[in-house]
């Protein structure tokens, strides 16, 4: 296992050791579309209403538990991501159009765009180091119990960061952490988008509450909140459990086994060990980037197996380690 | 003050719409053949430390390869987050197929 110094200078970046790819295959690969994430888009947004009229028709009856978790699972893993591809800027050629779409699912997942977009840059540096990976929530030098791993599966744990995060913004309060991954001309906008959002927040509910309307309960909350059980079993499978502060990918980030319903909403992230190998390559390639790299990776397994794996993983080490080993973080 | 110019590749080294890295002087630096033409630019993202020669050429952008950050060539310009800080650009003359970049000496 490659262990580098932390503070090593100039930074270089995780890659996955011995892989490499001639640059013409690689630009190929890269090639943007509009037509493949429209389509895409349309076909995800037309299915996930479909399963929100299904999930409609089923209440009062006991359908109304497959079709919720269709719905939110759907809608869950769609809106994060959507939001994360956009975040990179390649979802679409056009770069209004992935602005656009950005602030529109990252809305639906429930975090400010533009920290979603520093913090998932400094992940991409710094993949599974510690205190340096801007989304690394624990790690495995921490005891780890059966309600921290509910906190995370329920996604309750980040949902409470990123409000609580959203709120300390709009008001210009931004940790040491942040300021660390973040330019200074960069806070104003990150402020200003943050009191956009809670305003969004905020008109929300105001008008729920004027029309004593519960529709975004109903729709948007209780799917979600079902949906993103889904989609953290999902997100959970790429890094939880892998070797920490390690530069080799193949050792901190997994792929899994493709499935085309879950990536069709999951936008291919199941290739992810390919997806932080080029970060330059869309959804709609990896899996041509797959086929040519597929012999060095290391065997995808399907998400549930690797969800039971790490759950026994942060088991076993909360048995194995001392009472008074470190705190679990209360953010990051 | 005076011009220095520097061979820094045939201008067929270059796919259209690609970049090549050279290093001249000790200087790390990127080539890009455009549609409007050839351009270079410091050979590193002003962001964090990522090579511009591995990033995808979009008409008269570069985009980074490691968090997507797009500068214009032409003119160095920050385009999108998470860059901000514009990039150094070299004037580059073509002659006789060879590129040629202004750098100091």
């Amino acid at each position: 296992m490659s262990k580098p110094a932390i503070d090593a200078d100039p930074w270089v970046p995780p890659s996955l050791e011995g892989v490499q790819i001639e640059r013409k295959k690689l630009k190929g690969f890269m090639r943007r579309s509009d037509t493949i994430p429209l389509i895409r888009l349309l076909l995800s947004v037309l299915s996930i209403s479909f399963y929100g009229w299904l999930y409609y028709i089923s209440w009062g009856t006991i359908w109304v538990v497959p079709t919720v978790i269709l719905f939110g699972g759907t809608m869950s893993l769609f809106a994060y991501s959507l939001s994360h591809e956009c975040a990179h800027g390649t979802a679409f050629k056009s770069r209004w159009l992935n602005e656009t779409v950005f602030w529109f699912s990252s809305t639906l997942f429930g975090q400010e765009p533009l920290y979603r977009r520093y913090s998932h840059a400094e992940h991409h540096t710094y993949t599974w180091f510690w205190e340096k990976d801007a989304q690394m929530p624990f790690t495995i030098r921490q005891k780890v119990n059966l309600l921290t791993y509910l906190r995370w599966y329920t996604s309750l744990e980040y949902h409470y960061l990123f409000i609580k995060i959203a709120l300390l913004h709009a008001f210009g309060r931004f940790s040491a952490r942040t300021r660390e991954f973040t330019p200074e001309t960069e806070l104003w906008p990150m402020q200003r988008n943050s009191m956009i959002f809670v305003g969004i927040w905020v008109v929300a509910a105001a008008v729920s509450v004027y029309f004593q309307s519960m529709a975004l309960v109903w729709f948007y909350v209780i799917p979600k909140i079902v949906g993103d059980m889904i989609n953290m079993t999902y997100v959970g499978t790429q890094h939880f459990e892998m070797a920490e502060d390690d530069l080799n990918l193949a050792h901190t980030t997994r792929s899994i086994k493709p499935n085309w319903f879950i990536d069709l909403y999951y936008w291919n992230m199941s290739y992810h060990i390919e997806h932080h190998f080029a970060p330059t390559v869309p959804f709609h390639a990896l899996p041509k980037l797959n086929e040519e790299i597929k012999d060095k990776l290391p065997e995808p397994q399907g998400a549930i197996p690797i969800t039971i794996d790490v759950y026994k993983a942060m088991r076993n080490r909360h048995l194995s380690i001392e009472k008074d080993a470190l705190e679990m973080p209360t953010s990051h | 003050m005076s011009s220095n110019w520097v061979l820094a590749c045939a201008a067929n080294d270059v796919d259209e719409e690609d970049v090549l890295g050279v290093e001249l002087n000790g200087q790390k630096l990127a080539v890009y053949n455009t549609p409007k033409g050839f351009f270079a630019t410091d050979g590193i993202c002003t962001h964090e430390v990522a090579q511009l020669e591995d990033g995808l050429v979009i008409g008269t952008v570069i985009e980074c390869p490691l968090h997507q950050g797009r500068f214009d060539v032409t003119n160095g310009k920050a385009l999108s987050a998470p860059v901000c800080v514009d990039l150094k650009t070299y004037p580059t003359k073509v002659e006789d197929g060879d590129v040629y970049i202004d750098v100091p000496a």
